[in-house]
């Protein structure tokens, strides 16, 4: 099922604002604009029309648009075609009808721009949720099982599925010197067997960056393509989590339907020019899940400093990349041992496989940029679910 | 009979500037031995033989233990034995025995290992000894200055933040003048997270030459980049702005582009921000992480579409991309380096004739050595 945005705007046209300045002064002559309407939003070619009235003879009639004259008419009728553009702002127009004794006479009005008073953002929610008992994926829920609640209102789903969405991937794949030897061969063999696992209908991007691209791809579904960038690399350099991450967050947004990074990295940005601040703003946007393949020695991360970050900016990053992995429903698998990443590659395409999509319109978007926060229960004892943390009402 | 004195003197003052007391002689190797195979790595450094240093490791390593402090001691004294030998004909040769007893630490730093801690501070301790005992007794100018890039030389290589800082301190008190020196002082500090500190050298580095404050431009760049840290914005985008328009070189044009654009984005000036990318990016078209920061920017203004269109032209820069400014920032200066290869191996070079003369004028023919170690 695609991210559909829906997107109606009432246009609430308010009362007339008509400025008719009507010239009673010049009793002989009179002029009123009959096109465009008070208050009207105009956009594009548009018809610019007067009625004249009075006993003198017309010498031509003028129109104005914001001051500026935009043509005239000699002869009936005063009418012209006048491009507005597609700027939705307001514009006041002006007739000026000139006898042909020198009297004059004219008329004004104002149009108004679309008023999104009232904007009726009605948005798909999709959620992927991940249940969970003693560890154990829970595979045999069904919609009445679910309660999903959006800024604490319950909402009702419209689609439920399970694991048979196709989705869009990107293998981000730390390539710096930390990883020469076996370590990097043993990454891009984990990423072959995810690649390997993918279905027709799945697509996905590899990009091996350190601290510049080493190698990518387009979205693709094309296998070859995916294996060939994945066959060898020579790993280098600094590393650029951060930079990269967004990157792919990024380019995610114009792929429809479930979104994933894959993340393989130790998670120590030295070098990148974006803070984990900026991925995460990123990150909430994009809806994509965060999958980080963790490469440690353990649960406890490295603290460092360099020349970009002292200890505390370096904590505050690593903190920040495990919050927006954490928020987008994805997780961490930490991996201790080379030789498990393969398994941490099939475990996550499993798990995305085996995945719960609960589908909702929110009943309370204001799309007013503020963080909704998303709450999934399952009727049943003992379970955790997984699933992103909120969005962003936009 | 000078010689006899300096060479005593020069017995005693090595014993106390790495000791203190001499140390009692524990062990199974005759000092004579140890003595006479460092005589002959010297001999082979003198001729400049490409094996000296691994041998001088090689030599070193099987003497010291971690497990033993005693066996660093024992082979301090052997060596401290043949250079007092040959400082005693000609202080000169101090040059080229720092510089050997540098590389040996490089060595170590290099490769690491476990069981080197002793044999590689050994290394590092003996070859600042040496640069202090040369600035002292030869005492001119020129020999604090050259003393001052021995050291300097030192620090870039020390894998410690601390000793490495100790050093590069060290370096700039032998020479006040020796602005590499500070530059790595400053880097150190930064590094570690003091920026204050960082900041306090750096201006002290630009006041060397007050005329030119913008002679170290790697020097404005880090001290703006500290300012910033320590939220003096104002004049750390002052001290940007220039390196940005006008880059002394291009990756510090590229580092002051980014983080101009960085400092005015987080100042909320976004359009401030975006006008330094796009005039960046005519400049380093291919630099992907302007073009990351410019998608980014974009973004963050609401721009979304065309933040995309931005990034997607990243796979058009690719992989050639040698966009590394940033992974250079990290290191210490490449100014250091050069300093180095521009004085300190030429002057060790040139006086290690010196030291092949003084050798045998103590009677260790150089062949002689050089068959002791094929032996």
């Amino acid at each position: 099922m695609s991210r559909h945005r829906l997107l109606f705007l009432a246009a609430l046209v308010a009362g007339a604002a008509t400025l008719t300045t009507a010239n009673a002064a010049q009793a002989s002559l009179q002029v009123k604009i009959t096109s465009p309407e008070p208050g009207q939003s105009v956009f594009g070619p548009t018809e610019l029309a007067a009625q004249v009235d009075g006993t003198e003879g017309i010498a031509r009639v003028e129109f104005f648009v914001g001051g500026r004259s935009v043509g005239s008419v000699a002869t009936p009728p005063y009418q012209l075609t006048w491009n507005a553009g597609d700027q939705n702002i307001a514009r006041e127009f002006r007739v000026v009808a000139y006898g042909i004794s020198g009297s004059s006479a004219s008329d004004a009005l104002a149009t108004k721009p679309v008023q999104i008073d009232e904007r009726l953002d009605l948005e798909l929610q999709q959620l992927y949720a991940t249940v969970l008992r003693d560890r154990q994926r829970v595979l045999n829920l069904n919609p009445a099982d679910f309660r999903v609640f959006d800024n604490g209102q319950e909402q009702e789903l419209v689609a439920f599925d399970r694991g048979e969405l196709p989705l869009s991937a990107i293998l981000l794949l730390d390539s710096s010197e930390s990883m020469q030897g076996k370590r990097i061969e043993a990454a891009l063999a984990g990423a072959r067997a995810f690649v390997a696992g993918m279905r027709p209908e799945d697509q996905a991007s590899v990009l091996l960056f350190s601290d510049r691209l080493m190698a990518s791809t387009p979205v693709t579904s094309d296998q070859a393509v995916l294996n060939q960038a994945l066959s060898q690399v020579e790993a280098a350099g600094g590393s650029a989590v951060n930079d990269y991450l967004f990157a792919a967050l990024k380019l995610l947004e114009s792929h429809q339907g479930r979104r994933v990074v894959v993340l393989l990295s130790d998670g120590a940005d030295i070098h990148s020019v974006l803070s984990m601040s900026e991925v995460l703003r990123e990150a909430r946007v994009s809806q994509a899940l965060i999958y980080w393949i963790a490469l440690d020695d353990g649960s406890k991360r490295k603290s460092f400093t360099s020349a970009w970050r002292n200890w505390e900016a370096n904590d505050r990053e690593f903190d920040r990349l495990e919050k927006a992995v954490d928020e987008s429903g994805g997780r961490i698998v930490r991996i201790s041992k080379d030789e498990d990443l393969a398994t941490a590659f099939s475990g996550i395409l499993e798990e995305l496989r085996e995945q719960y999509a609960l589908s909702y319109y929110s009943t309370t978007n204001k799309n007013d940029g503020r963080w909704h926060k998303v709450d999934v229960r399952v009727k049943a004892s003992g379970v955790r679910v997984r699933t992103r943390d909120g969005y962003i009402d936009y | 009979m000078v010689g006899n004195l300096l060479r005593t003197s020069f017995v005693l003052l090595l014993a106390f500037l790495s000791f203190g007391q001499p140390a009692a002689w524990a062990g199974p190797l005759d000092p004579e031995a140890l003595a006479s195979s460092y005589r002959t790595i010297v001999g082979l450094w003198a001729h400049n033989d490409p094996r000296s240093v691994d041998e001088l490791v090689r030599f070193e390593s099987s003497v010291i233990s971690d497990k033993d402090p005693r066996t660093r001691e024992r082979l301090h004294k052997a060596e401290q034995t043949v250079i007092s030998e040959v400082a005693g004909v000609d202080l000169e040769v101090l040059v080229p025995l720092s510089v050997l007893h540098q590389e040996a630490y490089r060595h170590y730093t290099a490769h690491g290992g476990i069981g080197t801690a002793q044999v590689a501070t050994h290394d590092r301790t003996l070859a600042l000894d040496l640069a202090l005992l040369y600035k002292k007794h030869v005492g001119t100018p020129e020999a604090s200055a050259l003393a001052s890039r021995l050291i300097a030389r030192l620090a870039s290589v020390s894998s410690d933040s601390f000793q490495a800082a100790k050093l590069f301190q060290l370096a700039s008190e032998s020479d006040s003048k020796n602005g590499v020196a500070l530059l790595g002082l400053a880097t150190v500090f930064e590094k570690s997270g003091s920026y204050p500190d960082a900041v306090a050298v750096l201006e002290r580095l630009r006041a060397l030459d007050p005329e030119h404050p913008g002679k170290y431009p790697e020097a404005t760049l880090r001290l703006a980049l500290c300012l910033d840290r320590l939220d003096r914005r104002a004049e750390a985008i002052k001290l940007l702005a220039p390196l940005a328009e006008a880059p002394p070189t291009p990756w510090i044009g590229l580092l002051a582009a980014q983080e101009l654009a960085r400092i005015e984005q987080e100042a909320r000036h976004p359009e401030r921000a975006e006008k330094v990318l796009r005039a960046a990016l005519l400049r380093y078209p291919r630099s992907a992480r302007l073009t990351l920061q410019l998608a980014s920017t974009l973004d963050a203004r609401g721009a979304q579409q065309e933040a995309r269109s931005v990034l997607e032209s990243l796979a058009e820069i690719g992989a050639d991309s040698q966009d590394d400014s940033r992974y250079r920032y990290n290191r210490l200066s490449q100014d250091l380096f050069d300093d180095a290869d521009q004085v300190v191996e030429p002057a060790a070079n040139q006086r290690l004739a010196t030291l092949a003369s003084s050798l045998a004028s103590n009677s260790i023919p150089a062949a002689a050595a050089q068959d002791g170690v094929a032996r």
